[in-house]
């Protein structure tokens, strides 16, 4: 199929490009040449304490970390949500998970302080808490959106609860699901930036840290790597979205 | 084969099966029909306990389904829906794979065996093995579907209206096809259609339900000859005579047919003319066109005194009767020759023999329905 292999090619081209914007992240002395160029009035253009390629390192590892359980979390929890079993709990669910995304990462942040102190604890349950509703109620959506019809043919076929969720169900729901990771990943890498305001590094650091001294170029060393990053996630993602079957 | 005992199903308040006993004996194909809401999908499901009864047994085999394990039990009896039953993720080989994968065939195996099935359905393999559902055409989505149904040879087929979902013409062609293979295959078919004609086309019995109950289970002949009561007789239509004749081969009632060879004198054609009215102009046995005496008079030969006749007019042995009797009302005529695949005549079917042979039904002319 042709579409398939195009959307392959994508997929790998766009994971190319997010090695390359690494190889870009390591040039640190580019970078200072570059800023110091575009705001000649700065003493100190670049982040010293820690280099440009450690801090989107450590993003990536919030991110990542962040996604993991986003997807260990919302994936199952979408799944009984549409089962016999979870079904009574879908609108209770889901306004506990719109209601997540409601609530400012920030706000997350200052809340989760005092019951976990500093780090990366309470900076996962912010991003998770933040990350969950799209993972949670695409996969609802795609496990719903599987016609009936079809459904009963597997089962007429003999396919048992498990054939049925493996076979028809996952493949097809599949797109839908994606999309919300898709959206989920973006969402996170964006708000991770959060993250230094309670000592977790990342990509936030030189923004926070810019902030806080009126030093655009140092926020500017610190958005335009996670812009590129989630401009690159999303190319990636949308590649893969399109590599599962349409219903 | 399949046996049904005092079924009953409740949904709800709605009594959906109302104390239906029937008998499905093996290779026979036995149709379901009746108006929406009769019960008659509810029943087909009820086999392969897609639906349980909630009073009664249905047995397959001697042995009640409750009992069976259902997944085993299913993949065991073949099941053709409606072409929305095709999964669209999955290419035609592996639609047709479902059932044998589930079963933990070898790949070589159910790929050869799909192949197979394809190629009996009138699917060329090579060609459609990797296609999408989505890019196939209503009957051919159709053929797939029996394909699968058929994977792993089970005895038992259930259809739920599985040709529901095409235009008329394929759905002869499929109904026609399909038949071919049920002759050679034998399955005991219990099939689901509110389509009348396409009843009486494919049963050996037709089990006519309304409001959860049989109203009449008989052979078509018998039900379209004896209707049993007001439903029934409405049910099937005034013009259940014709659709009997649906059922019956213009091979099985056709008579011989006096013929003239193109070269033959002009005196053997005039004896000829002497005792029919017209005679069948053949050409080495094949037809050509037909020949009356003031014609053969006026142009002095056979060669050119007969008028042609174009090939579409003439009927063939498979033909149905109710075919052939509209063909002769468009035609005007009251005879119509009948030639085989290569255009040699091999018989006639006259306007007469179809009336006699429709021998009058049980209510007489003048009854209602009988107009």
């Amino acid at each position: 199929m042709r579409r398939r292999t195009r959307a392959w090619l994508g997929f790998g081209a766009s994971l190319a490009l997010l090695g390359l914007a690494f190889l870009l992240f390591a040039q640190q002395d580019a970078w200072a040449a570059v800023l110091a160029r575009l705001f000649p009035q700065q003493r100190t253009v670049v982040f010293e304490r820690t280099s440009l390629l450690a801090l989107a390192w450590q993003h990536v590892a919030i991110v990542g970390a962040s996604l993991g359980l986003i997807l260990a979390i919302g994936l199952p929890l979408g799944v009984w949500l549409t089962r016999a079993s979870g079904r009574p709990f879908l609108a209770l669910v889901s306004s506990l998970v719109s209601a997540g995304q409601a609530f400012p990462p920030v706000a997350v942040l200052a809340l989760a302080l005092p019951f976990f102190g500093f780090g990366a604890r309470p900076t996962l349950i912010a991003l998770v808490a933040y990350g969950l509703l799209p993972v949670t109620s695409n996969t609802v959506a795609g496990l719903r959106a599987v016609p009936s019809d079809l459904k009963e043919a597997g089962r007429g076929l003999g396919m048992g609860p498990g054939a049925l969720f493996w076979r028809v169900e996952v493949p097809l729901a599949l797109r839908t699901v994606l999309a919300g990771v898709r959206v989920s990943a973006v969402y996170t890498l964006g708000t991770a930036t959060v993250a230094p305001i309670i000592g977790a590094g990342g990509l936030g650091v030189p923004i926070i840290a810019g902030l806080a001294v009126g030093n655009l170029a140092l926020v500017l060393q610190g958005a335009v790597p996670v812009a590129l990053l989630a401009v690159l996630t999303d190319l990636a993602l949308g590649r893969l979205v399109a590599l599962a079957p349409e219903s | 084969m399949i046996r049904f005992e005092s079924v009953s199903k409740r949904f709800g308040d709605v009594l959906a099966v109302d104390d239906v006993t029937l008998h499905v004996p093996e290779g026979e194909l036995v149709v379901l029909i009746g108006p929406s809401g009769c019960g008659k999908t509810t029943c087909l499901k009820m086999i392969n306990r897609l639906v349980e009864p909630s009073a009664g047994r249905v047995l397959v085999n001697g042995r009640d389904v409750a009992h069976e394990d259902p997944q085993a039990l299913r993949r065991g009896i073949g099941y053709v829906i409606q072409s929305v039953g095709l999964f669209p993720h999955l290419s035609v080989k592996q639609n047709v794979q479902v059932v044998p994968s589930l079963l933990g065939w070898p790949e070589r195996e159910s790929a050869r065996r799909a192949d197979e099935l394809l190629a009996a359905v009138g699917l060329e393999p090579a060609t459609y093995r990797d296609r999408y559902p989505r890019e196939l055409s209503g009957g051919q989505q159709q053929r797939v579907g029996v394909a699968r149904a058929l994977a792993v040879d089970p005895p038992i087929l259930l259809m739920d209206e599985p040709f529901g979902a095409v235009d008329p013409l394929t759905r002869e062609r499929l109904q026609d096809e399909f038949l071919e293979l049920q002759q050679r295959l034998r399955k005991t078919v219990v099939l689901v259609t509110h389509d009348i004609r396409e009843a009486v086309k494919l049963a050996d019995r037709v089990c006519l339900m309304n409001g959860g109950r049989i109203e009449q289970y008989a052979t078509p002949e018998e039900l379209l000859r004896r209707p049993r009561n007001r439903f029934v007789r409405q049910f099937v239509g005034s013009d259940r005579a014709l659709t009997r004749l649906s059922r019956i081969r213009v091979s099985a009632v056709m008579e011989s047919a006096a013929a003239l060879d193109v070269r033959a004198s002009v005196e053997a054609a005039e004896a000829a003319l002497a005792t029919n009215v017209s005679l069948y102009v053949t050409e080495d046995g094949a037809l050509v066109g037909w020949l009356m005496l003031p014609a053969l008079r006026e142009a002095g030969s056979v060669q050119e005194g007969y008028t042609p006749l174009a090939p579409h007019q003439a009927l063939t042995p498979s033909d149905d009767v109710r075919e052939a009797l509209s063909r002769m009302l468009e035609l005007g005529v009251a005879n119509l020759p009948v030639v085989d695949r290569s255009g040699r005549l091999v018989g006639q079917l006259g306007l007469e023999d179809v009336v006699t042979m429709t021998a009058p039904t049980e209510d007489a002319p003048g009854a209602a329905g009988g107009a």
